[in-house]
């Protein structure tokens, strides 16, 4: 209990602190912020729907891009839901494979997209918002986001979408149609990566193929684990994430690979978070 | 007069295997047994009525109404509820959560020991507590059918005895199917209807008193 609300207060002091920081810190606080919503729009999807996906770079990046393309094209963000839901036809076993190959493909495919000489290896120039505005939006939106999860993962609607998880056969002996409700699950999440993303693309005014590379594939879970499958404890993953990378990359070069090993070795240590309870 | 709930020439095959075979079947208001050895198909059958499985061929009736390619979440809302076998729970949620999908007074009534477990998750309850909600909450949402697979496994005698009254109740306000193996001769003495399969067959289907002879010769 106390080390849950030490989490809790940690979270909201990273949250405020930036603020009354020089500009580098906030923009390195403002993408670990945007890279934590990133983490809760996974984490509803792996807790509340039991579908682990390794490809959640998918909404991120179309999102980014459809955003630095054309910034009304965001509005069909929501629709990048129905990229990574089809994949679920591969089931809940198949479906981390599934998911993270067809975020290598669209990788590949993003360095040869090219939009009015535009684009490419190179990427697109995003809009680029102010940063202290950016930053709060980013606040606001990642305590929306927790708060839209917990109603949801406590309203009867969100007992019944954990009634399908749990098992789908039961659920349907109780008369539950488990379709809607995965789609509305697939829905929730990724439009909440689709936001994360629009943000990380107007935070840096950049996207490039990047935002498919199995660096943000794999983020939301590499920091799941680390926070043991807990919102607040998971937000404080994406941070430690970010800022360890930043500290020791210029003495160890792309040091969050050895984060992400770290993570994929204690992953099979603290697989059993998937099966604990949400604690917000 | 239409019956309630008919089965007409249901046949299943998997893998190349006949799990049922051209079974026709009509059941009314009242206890209905399915009886025969295990591998008999009696569960595939109840499936098959609940929406759960499809059958290869043949019809699914309900009051002359075919609801054949109608999903099981679908059936519910029609009045055909199936209480699965083997302790088939939403294991995360608490006791009283599982019990929100029914009408939750009317399943502590039946099962008062249910309150004191009310917070307990469905993955911490004994085999014959998650037996418990299971039944609770098939009785307490309103059918036209309770389809109950192996109702018996798992609980105490005690309570036994109150799902064989409950039965007995419930029967005079809808159809009940049982597939059982445990108090097969109390369930058998209080049934309106009988029907035995063997091998994916139907070998009787009709009165207790036709059936008894066969059902003693093999089961009892």
């Amino acid at each position: 209990m106390l080390v849950s609300i030490a989490i809790r207060i940690l979270v909201l002091v990273l949250l405020i602190l930036p603020v009354f920081l020089d500009c580098y810190t906030k923009l390195l606080a403002a993408s670990a912020l945007t890279l934590a919503i990133f983490t809760v729009s996974w984490l509803y999807l792996e807790k509340d729907l039991g579908w682990a996906s390794l490809g959640h770079s998918i909404p991120f990046g179309v999102s980014a891009y459809l955003f630095a393309i054309n910034p009304l094209l965001l509005f069909f963000s929501p629709l990048t839901t129905f990229l990574l839901f089809p994949l679920s036809i591969f089931g809940k076993h198949t479906f981390p494979f599934a998911s993270f190959v067809f975020s290598v493909f669209l990788w590949y495919l993003a360095h040869h997209i090219v939009f009015e000489g535009k684009g490419g290896e190179e990427g697109f120039r995003a809009p680029s918002i102010n940063l202290d505005l950016i930053y709060l939006i980013s606040v606001t939106i990642l305590i929306l986001s927790c708060l839209l999860i917990w109603k949801i993962s406590n309203s009867y609607f969100g007992l019944k979408v954990k009634a399908v998880r749990d098992d789908e056969i039961a659920a349907k002996a109780i008369g539950i149609n488990s379709l809607p409700f995965k789609v509305f699950g697939f829905a929730i999440s990724c439009s909440l990566a689709s936001i994360a993303g629009i943000l990380h693309a107007a935070i840096f005014g950049h996207v490039s193929p990047g935002v498919f590379s199995p660096y943000f594939s794999l983020f939301p879970f590499v920091a799941a684990t680390i926070g043991q499958g807990k919102i607040w404890s998971s937000i404080l993953g994406s941070y430690t994430v970010v800022f360890l990378s930043w500290f020791l990359s210029p003495y160890v070069p792309e040091f969050h690979y050895a984060i992400y090993a770290v993570a994929l070795i204690l992953a099979s240590y603290t697989q059993s978070y998937a099966r604990s309870d949400r604690s917000v | 007069m239409v019956k309630l709930l008919e089965a007409v020439e249901i046949s299943l095959t998997m893998n190349s295997k006949k799990i049922l075979d051209s079974v026709n079947l009509c059941f009314d208001r009242g206890i209905n047994l399915i009886a025969g050895p295990n591998g008999s198909g009696k569960t595939t059958l109840l499936k098959i009525l609940a929406g759960l499985l499809r059958p290869s061929s043949g019809k699914i009736l309900l009051d002359g109404l075919d609801i054949t390619m109608k999903k099981a979440h679908e059936r519910v809302k029609l009045g055909i509820i199936m209480a699965p076998e083997r302790m088939k729970l939403p294991l995360s949620l608490t006791v009283d959560e599982n019990l929100r999908f029914c009408d939750r007074n009317r399943a502590y009534e039946y099962f008062p020991e249910l309150k004191k477990i009310s917070e307990k998750k469905a993955r911490d309850l004994s085999g014959g507590e998650r037996q418990m909600v299971i039944l609770a909450r098939a009785f307490a949402k309103n059918s036209k059918y309770l389809l109950l697979d192996e109702p018996f496994q798992g609980l105490h005698e005690k309570i036994k005895e109150r799902i064989i009254k409950l039965l007995e109740e419930e029967g005079r306000k809808r159809g009940i199917l049982v597939v059982t193996h445990d108090e097969l001769e109390k369930i058998f003495s209080m049934s309106d209807y009988i029907c035995v399969l063997t091998n994916g067959k139907l070998l009787y289907a009709g009165e207790k008193e036709g059936g008894e002879k066969i059902l003693k010769k093999f089961f009892i």
